[in-house]
């Protein structure tokens, strides 16, 4: 077009397109658009358990069409912006699954940035920034070593350790995979609530945790670790209540 | 490029769409992404803060439900603004776009309200990684909600003046409307992810 010296001819006019629907049908998709929110809220208060997310997700998703249609007119609209429209929102959702399918089963967070550097035994690949709270992790070489073997079913640990950088190193002596979680607690060793089989992470103060490894592996994590009680648990299912669990005192 | 400005000229454009609504449009394409990301980012942090308040033991879905319900109401309002600009009732468009306005002002009323008992039960944005995921979400929808209040305001008092909102008083509205409309939407995303999805 723009090589063309008559570019204008090339031009359309525009179509100032008014959709045939009117107060009354708007009142009604209103509605609708109410009813299916009180299903929603119903939806997340009702037992129906797995259902639940893909009811959900149906139900917003109907909203969100119904509005993008009817309210804004897509439906009516030339097509074009709906193909603009569907291509920004399939990118987004696009992002949102990958980004998602990233951190899923990532369990590097719980690992100490530049673990690789300082533990020899250590596989994990070093991570910048993946701790999740700030000042959690101290620089490489500043902490503390502290020895904790597992077992079926049994946390072997030091009594007591000072307060500050703190590294953990995990050694499962066991047949099974086990893990490392530390709490800080002064709960007594076996009295922390308990959900699914196991202690609930949700309702702890968690300050430091492994992945999974196998018997015979080694891991390590590190945290800074204030004054006062903990607990050192392995919360693989099941083990915590067969008495993978033991006290650690940071002094 | 349309004729911009021409008075009771038609315009042109080479889709045979008014580019400023086609501007639009793509603008709202590039907002899914920036909400994409935000709310990527909660999703991925709400259950990694190693300290509380937790999502479940803060989020209050009843009050949110009805925040809720107004935002969807706002939109209805709109609706039926753009409706009567379209139709040539400026007094239809008036009262609906107040109605929006108010309703929109009442959202954000509710926000305030969720943000600052948030802050009195010890969450805010430093506290952990669901709290600094989801008051960036949440607060940049509410600046939306702000901004689209602020838009609709400017186009009623504009529409007081003599010659109201012009020959374009349709387009103007329809155009605000889209901004507004998509403000909802993204908060019915929101609303499910953040709030109704058991955590």
């Amino acid at each position: 077009m723009t090589s063309e010296t008559h570019g204008e001819a090339q031009l359309s006019e525009v179509r100032h397109i008014v959709p045939r629907i009117g107060p009354r049908q708007y009142v009604i998709i209103g509605v609708i658009l109410t009813i299916i929110t009180a299903i929603e809220l119903w939806i997340s208060y009702s037992p129906l358990g797995d259902l639940i997310i893909p009811l959900l997700i149906v139900l917003s998703a109907a909203k969100f069409i119904a509005v993008v249609a009817f309210f804004m007119h897509l439906r009516f609209d030339h097509q074009l912006l709906t193909r603009f429209f569907v291509f920004g929102f399939a990118l987004a959702a696009a992002i949102l699954f990958a980004l998602i399918a990233l951190f899923w089963t990532d369990a590097t967070d719980a690992r100490e940035p530049g673990a690789a550097h300082v533990a020899a035994d250590a596989k994990a690949e070093p991570k910048a920034g993946a701790d999740a709270k700030a000042g959690a992790a101290p620089k490489a070489g500043a902490a503390v070593s502290v020895k904790v073997t597992v077992k079926e079913f049994e946390v072997a640990a030091p009594a007591e350790v000072a307060a500050g950088a703190v590294k953990f190193d995990l050694d499962n002596a066991g047949a099974v995979p086990h893990n490392l979680r530390v709490i800080k607690s002064t709960q007594a060793p076996n009295a922390l609530p308990v959900a699914a089989g196991a202690a609930d992470e949700s309702k702890l103060q968690v300050v430091a945790k492994t992945a999974d490894i196998n018997g015979g592996a080694k891991t390590s994590v590190t945290a800074r670790l204030e004054p006062g009680q903990y607990l050192l648990i392995c919360n693989v299912p099941g083990h915590y209540q067969l008495g993978m669990t033991t006290r650690i005192t940071v002094k | 490029m349309a004729a911009a400005g021409a008075h009771g000229v038609a315009h042109h454009s080479t889709t045979g769409i008014d580019n400023r609504k086609l501007l639009m449009w793509i603008f709202l394409a590039s907002e899914c992404l920036f909400f994409g990301s935000l709310i990527s980012t909660y999703l991925i942090f709400k259950g990694k803060s190693l300290v509380g308040p937790y999502p479940d033991e803060i989020l209050d879905i009843p009050v949110t439900s009805i925040s809720t319900f107004v935002l969807l109401m706002s939109s209805l309002a709109m609706v039926l603004a753009v409706y009567g600009a379209e139709h040539g009732r400026p007094r239809m468009m008036k009262l609906w776009l107040l109605v929006t306005i108010l309703l929109g002002l009442t959202f954000l009323g509710f926000q305030v309200y969720e943000f600052r008992t948030f802050g009195h039960e010890g969450l805010n944005l430093a506290t952990n990684q669901f709290g600094a995921s989801f008051f960036v979400l949440t607060g940049f929808h509410g600046t939306h909600v702000g901004v689209g209040v602020l838009i609709l305001a400017s186009l009623l008092l504009a529409s007081f003046r003599r010659s109201g909102l012009g020959r374009e008083a349709g387009f103007h509205v329809e155009i605000a409307g889209l901004y507004w409309h998509f403000v909802d939407i993204v908060w019915i995303v929101i609303f499910t992810l953040v709030y109704l999805i058991p955590q």
